[in-house]
């Protein structure tokens, strides 16, 4: 389904792929992590050919059901992603307590996923994701299942992280608000064969800010181009 | 607490109210071989100070309590290979879905021939029945969370053992309780019959002495007593089960 996409994304960048459903922006973003083996070819991250998961990554998934343990409280699903690194138990906590306090998680560390709302379960699954301070952060429209306001809380606090710990972040989504609010370059995929048709940058000026970033011509004119082009593939 | 209270009382008088209609029923004399609930009360204080019924209810649990033990590790080690492995799920799949719907009591004369009447064939029969509650449900949940959470535990670069601790293990725990509550109950009910059937031993092999020596209210003093084991058995059970950390069980229907 993909064919010979390659496009390139700087360390500590920001950038959110968009496409039409069925354009393998999901099959792309587990090729990337190593879930998924290339029929043929290779996959490609700094020069380095993915023979499977790399140590150094995160990856948020669409669906918290999948992603958290329900039987962990929420300190202890943040730890998981420390367990799996290797780190000591002894650093362990601290560092837990200040990934969730970064995600705007505190007090929550003796509830349950199912105790929590599906906007906590997300931003507890970001916490996971970024507790070992991985240098690439894979999401898969992690914020598709929320309603707007949550949403736009969720995409505060991850530009915040992001701010703050700087990974590299590859974002799929099919919102191309939500694309460009978050991104500093968005990547437009088209399918059979899926292709880079186009790649945006998004001048808006940082730290964003919902209500008006969202209103600046340039975000109005960004949509515009991105929405033609998506609509004329 | 008033609805416990409610509860209670319900229940109570949901016997009282079966009594009641043993009760008319005996005394009608419509139904014959039946004694009268009096009869049966007094028989069965009679074998509470015997030890005849002690010793065989002994060895009834400690039969079912070997049984259950065994039916639970082998119930948890191939439902956790067969839910596991997809390989071997299909490998065995089909002779567990043959094997499972043969029914225990028909194994009885076999396992007595190649046995002999003791002990062993009660453990034999009732494990047979009993594994199978414990090795479906382990098998199911197993392969629930090995689907549901295979993206999880490679981006993690689990190894095979850490999968079985932090996945596989804490997160069948449920599962397996409510397969083990099944299996007991069903070991209960089989060790009966065997020894109902063949073995001169246990509560089973009470039932059918006193019936054979037309001591009636003897034998439903027995029958009345393995009721009421059930029950104490079950009790405990749900107690153990809410003794163990209420912790969120994995939803079952979202695979």
């Amino acid at each position: 389904m993909i064919e010979d996409l390659s496009f390139s994304v700087r360390p500590g960048e920001f950038v959110c792929v968009v496409g039409p459903s069925g354009c393998g922006k999901t099959t792309l973003l587990r090729l990337l992590a190593g879930l998924l083996r290339p029929d043929a070819g290779e996959i490609r991250v700094d020069g380095t050919v993915v023979n499977g998961p790399p140590e150094d990554l995160g990856f948020v998934f669409q669906d918290h059901a999948r992603a958290l343990l329900p039987w962990r409280t929420a300190a202890k699903n943040v730890e998981f992603g420390l367990e799996a690194a290797g780190v000591p138990r002894r650093l362990r906590g601290p560092m837990v307590q200040d990934v969730l306090r970064r995600v705007h998680l505190p007090d929550v560390e003796r509830l349950y996923p199912g105790q929590m709302s599906g906007g906590m379960q997300q931003r507890l699954q970001i916490a996971r994701a970024l507790v070992a301070r991985p240098s690439i952060l894979l999401m898969d429209e992690p914020f598709a299942a929320l309603d707007a306001l949550t949403r736009f809380a969720l995409e505060d606090g991850l530009l915040e992280v992001w701010h703050e710990l700087a990974p590299t972040v590859l974002f799929v989504t099919h919102d191309l608000d939500e694309a460009i609010y978050l991104a500093d370059r968005v990547v437009v995929l088209r399918r059979n064969p899926a292709n880079v048709v186009r790649e945006v940058p998004v001048a808006l000026e940082r730290p964003r800010d919902q209500g008006r970033s969202r209103a600046q011509d340039e975000f109005v004119r960004l949509r515009f181009e991105l929405f033609e082009t998506i609509r004329s593939l | 607490m008033r609805s416990r209270v409610r509860a209670v009382v319900l229940g109570l008088g949901g016997v009282a109210v079966l009594v009641l209609g043993w009760a008319l029923a005996a005394a009608s004399g419509s139904v014959a071989g039946v004694p009268a609930p009096a009869d049966v009360a007094t028989a069965l204080g009679g074998e509470l100070t015997s030890d005849r019924l002690w010793s065989a209810t002994a060895h009834t649990l400690l039969i079912t309590l070997v049984a259950t033990a065994i039916a639970a590790v082998l119930g948890v080690v191939i439902g956790a290979v067969v839910g596991m492995s997809p390989t071997m799920g299909r490998l065995l799949g089909s002779s567990i879905n043959s094997l499972r719907f043969i029914p225990p009591v028909a194994l009885i004369p076999v396992v007595l021939l190649v046995m002999g009447f003791g002990a062993g064939s009660e453990v034999t029969v009732a494990v047979f029945a009993a594994v199978w509650p414990v090795l479906l449900n382990v098998a199911a949940a197993s392969e629930s969370l090995r689907t549901r959470y295979d993206d999880l535990t490679r981006i993690a670069r689990l190894s095979p053992l850490a999968r079985l601790t932090k996945i596989f293990v804490p997160g069948a725990i449920p599962a397996t309780v409510v397969g083990l509550r099944v299996g007991a109950a069903l070991a209960l009910i089989l060790v009966i019959a065997v020894e109902m059937l063949a073995v001169p031993a246990g509560l089973g092999h009470e039932v059918r002495f006193a019936g054979d020596a037309l001591q009636l209210p003897s034998m439903y003093a027995y029958i009345v007593w393995i009721g009421l084991l059930g029950v104490v058995v079950n009790t405990l059970i749900n107690l153990a089960q809410r003794a163990l950390p209420q912790r969120g069980a994995l939803p079952a229907a979202s695979r």
